[in-house]
């Protein structure tokens, strides 16, 4: 075992085949416990790790709550409902949105923020996601999306087909 | 350790360069031939003081057809490497009817009629880098092969560029005026446990120093997001960033359904790696370690990186060549490699330091990789990773930079150079 800063610092026995490059457990680790790797969670352990053990694909997963994905997206979450809005309902600041974004805040109360694309339920989320005619400067980049959008279109066509290589 | 370093000073760009190139640059595509045959004729010619500066040639396959932004991707592009800090000066090969292609008005045309290349040239006169225009369509007078003509007048203002660049000596530099990119390709299980880390520490110190450091390649990044938004300056950059990803996350949804690949892929997982997010932090490490160093701005493809230090992320794509193209074009001076397989990648006006940790890779391909960090030491004699960076890396990095060595980028003729494209041509 090396720690940077330390230097060798002990051995640990392997208890199981260890590929070259692979990783082993440091100590044991139980059910739901993340695993750390460069000092940040890389996973969670789906079943106990014991000591010495490989440490692979089949004892450790990215548990859903450290879905990155969903990381990204929070950051595109504009305030919460305090009470149920429906479809088509015109959302406003301190009425019917309790702001999480830090664009929202400083703006005065009453301000529109768009209106609901479908039903947001009491304590719902108010995303990009699910409101329509959103305030112009949280506008996802609108350009890029159409791009993308009518290129998969051209392609779904047909018009264009993929030239595929025989392999054997 | 020493702040400054020895560079060419451009007066009119006031600018700093590590090398002084004679660029010759098509516009488009058609005339990479023509191009290619006017810098053939110098392909012998070295100078400075260690030979360290040429002529070298920028092949590409765009700067024609381009719909969408790929013709703003490719105007950048060709602005940045045209104007960059390295080339004493450029010659530009155009046929005269592409998107870039600058061509003689006819009466009563107006600029208008091809805005792409008068912006071009304008933007590069008025950045005041030296350029020259050989247009094969122009019609030479007297002369029934015209073609034959734009080769040697495209020799010869090479000849002229080259007899200024001959003359120009290298003066002291502060560091706090140069810009270094990092990145990695063909990585290996020793790219992320020992070179990406060794590149950080490094990186912490040219920070430190006053350099500014670029780092790339958008899809290597995916899954070390909490790492990334936990490094920004300030909520503007996270919400660029934020968008960017997810941006990212979009289109790759969109291309699994083609692709069909997972992430981490089948070759990951047999060599170690078992998440997304083990995957991309063996990455990321290259970025360095201080909680003090930010990511300062989140960056478009080639767009300019500032100078005077920080760190910054340009968007590109995971390949080698258009990551460092990117980086390039936004000016970097240089750029670290780190690679685990081995690779012989390289730029066409700045010199890119490969380094590897894999002893097997180091002793095969030592001809295309530059240095080797003796990760053995660790173990055996007890020094840590950061004094092993600090020793076998740091300086060769600034010899680079001063010209004192070649890398074996610039040694091979490794002139890549590619621009990022989207969309399909028309």
């Amino acid at each position: 075992m090396y720690e940077e800063g330390k230097g060798v610092i002990g051995a640990v026995k392997p208890n199981t085949p260890i590929p070259a490059w692979h990783k082993i457990a440091l100590e044991r680790i139980e059910e739901g416990e993340e695993v750390v790797k460069f000092g940040y969670v890389v996973g969670v352990a789906v079943t106990v790790v014991e000591k010495g053990a490989l440490v692979h694909v089949t004892n450790v997963l990215l548990d859903p709550t450290y879905d990155f994905r969903q990381m990204v997206r929070q950051g595109l979450v504009l305030g919460i409902a305090p009470v149920r809005v429906e479809r088509g309902e015109v959302l406003r600041l301190g009425v019917n949105v309790r702001p999480l974004h830090p664009a929202l805040r400083g703006l005065p109360p009453r301000s529109r923020v768009g209106m609901a694309a479908c039903t947001i339920a009491e304590n719902g989320t108010i995303r990009l996601g699910n409101i329509v005619e959103p305030p112009p400067r949280l506008r996802r980049n609108e350009r890029y999306v159409r791009l993308v959008r009518d290129f998969y279109r051209v392609l779904r066509a047909g018009l264009i087909e993929f030239s595929r290589v025989e392999v054997g | 350790m020493p702040s400054t370093l020895k560079a060419y000073y451009r007066e009119p760009r006031k600018v700093f360069g590590v090398r002084n190139h004679v660029l010759v640059l098509p516009t488009t595509l058609c005339v990479n031939r023509l191009a290619e045959t006017i810098w053939e004729e110098f392909r012998d010619e070295r100078w400075g003081e260690n030979g360290e500066n040429r002529v070298v040639l920028a092949r590409h396959n765009s700067g024609c057809c381009h719909v969408g932004f790929d013709l703003e991707i490719a105007f950048q592009t060709l602005l940045g490497i045209a104007s960059h800090p390295n080339v004493h000066g450029v010659l530009l090969v155009s046929l005269g009817c592409g998107q870039l292609c600058k061509r003689p008005l006819a009466p009563g045309e107006g600029k208008d009629q091809n805005l792409a290349a008068f912006k071009l040239y304008d933007r590069l006169v008025k950045k005041g880098a030296r350029v020259r225009w050989v247009n094969v369509q122009e019609p030479f007078h007297g002369s029934s092969d015209g073609f034959e003509r734009a080769v040697e007048l495209g020799r010869k203002f090479v000849r002229e560029m080259i007899e200024e660049a001959q003359a120009a000596k290298r003066i002291e530099a502060p560091l706090k005026r140069f810009v270094i990119g990092i990145g990695n390709g063909a990585s290996d299980p020793t790219s992320g446990l020992f070179a990406n880390p060794a590149v950080g520490y490094v990186a912490d110190e040219l920070v430190k120093e006053g350099v500014s450091i670029v780092f790339s390649q958008t899809t290597e990044v995916l899954g070390s997001e909490e790492y990334l938004l936990g490094k920004v300056a300030d909520e503007t950059v996270a919400r660029k960033l934020r968008r960017l990803l997810e941006t990212v996350y979009a289109l790759k949804d969109a291309l699994s359904e083609y692709l069909g690949e997972s992430d981490p892929t089948p070759g990951n997982i047999a060599s170690g790696i078992s998440t997304l997010a083990e995957k991309s932090l063996g990455s990321i490490l290259k970025v360095g370690f201080d909680p003090a160093v930010k990511i300062s701005d989140v960056l478009p493809y080639a767009h300019p990186v500032p100078r005077g230090g920080g760190l910054y992320f340009m968007d590109t794509p995971g390949e080698d060549v258009l990551a460092i193209t990117g980086m390039v074009a936004g000016g970097a001076h240089a750029v670290i490699f780190t690679t685990g397989l081995g690779t012989p990648v390289g730029s066409v006006v700045s010199p890119v330091v490969k380094v590897t940790a894999n002893k097997e890779t180091f002793s095969r391909l030592s001809g295309i990789i530059d240095v080797y960090l003796p990760v053995e030491e660790l173990f055996s004699s007890g020094t840590s990773l950061k004094e092993l960076a600090m020793k076998e890396l740091y300086p060769a990095i600034l010899e680079v930079l001063s010209g004192e060595r070649l890398t074996k980028s610039e040694l091979n003729w490794q002139i890549d150079f590619d621009i990022r494209g989207y969309w399909l041509r028309a």
